[in-house]
């Protein structure tokens, strides 16, 4: 516990929807990742969140792990590509662009608004201490 | 619990807002001793006139014992370290390893933040020890 506590509860939670960022960019970069039909598909990215209980901890959220999508994919045919099998076919990751989208923007506004909270923090403590000075 | 105005203006505000109490145990200092003469000024109990009570040289302390120059360098220590915690996040963000930017600009808010109080507290503390000096005796 300190005096600056929203500020590092804030920061938690930036920390966070950063890695929320990185996990969707991640699903992103690796949509079109092709794997052979014997082999296991990219993987999607998850992030486990948890929060730091306030009334005994020291409140935010922190990153428990990362949790992996199933490694099925979908076979798509594609008999150009040098992975494919006897049949044409490749193994792609079943990833929903339109879902990693929405993701994104969810992690982008709950960056935002834990930016928020430390700004207004900032501005209270600011504040509090302008009292000290106009005394 | 009412604010004493005379501790405020010393820039105690802080601490009387924060729980620390004078104990009535009055310990004997040295003569001289500038905070011994702030916290003389300043009693949490809310009348003025019990600091009149107080006997020539001897100096309020709080519950657990310390004096207003014990809290001082306890809050200038606490701020060196906030302060290099926000100069090790520079020196990582120099050498490429920073991971989180905002935990660096969080810290050097921190910092500021921290710096602007202790500041403003001895500001108040020399103020009030200026006051003292001026006094026409």
């Amino acid at each position: 516990m300190s005096a600056f506590d929203a500020l590092r509860i804030a920061g938690s939670g930036m920390t966070l929807h950063r890695k929320f960022l990185d996990a969707v960019s991640d699903n992103v970069a690796n949509i079109n990742t092709a794997a052979a039909p014997d082999q296991e598909a990219f993987k999607e990215r998850f992030i486990v969140a948890q929060a730091n209980d306030y009334g005994s901890g020291t409140g935010g959220v922190r990153v428990a792990g990362a949790a992996f999508g199933s490694g099925e994919g979908k076979l798509v045919y594609s008999p150009d590509n040098p992975l494919a099998d006897d049949e044409g076919y490749v193994r792609l990751p079943d990833i929903d662009l339109g879902t990693q989208m929405t993701n994104m923007l969810i992690a982008q506004r709950g960056y935002q608004a834990n930016i928020s909270a430390i700004s207004r923090a900032t501005d209270a403590y600011q504040a509090a201490l302008s009292l000290g000075k106009n005394l | 619990m009412t604010v004493n105005p005379l501790a405020l203006t010393t820039g105690y505000g802080v601490g009387v807002s924060s729980g620390y109490r004078n104990n009535g145990v009055s310990n004997s200092i040295p003569a001289g001793d500038i905070s011994g003469m702030l916290l003389g000024g300043i009693s949490s109990t809310g009348t003025v006139g019990a600091v009149g009570g107080q006997p020539v040289g001897q100096v309020a302390r709080t519950a657990d014992g310390s004096t207003f120059a014990d809290l001082l360098t306890g809050s200038i220590g606490r701020l060196q370290g906030l302060q290099s915690t926000a100069d090790g996040y520079a020196k990582q963000a120099a050498t490429g390893d920073l991971q989180d930017v905002h935990d660096y600009m969080i810290a050097a808010s921190e910092a500021k933040l921290a710096t602007t109080a202790v500041v403003t507290l001895k500001n108040k503390a020399v103020e009030a020890f200026n006051d003292i000096m001026r006094m026409p005796v």
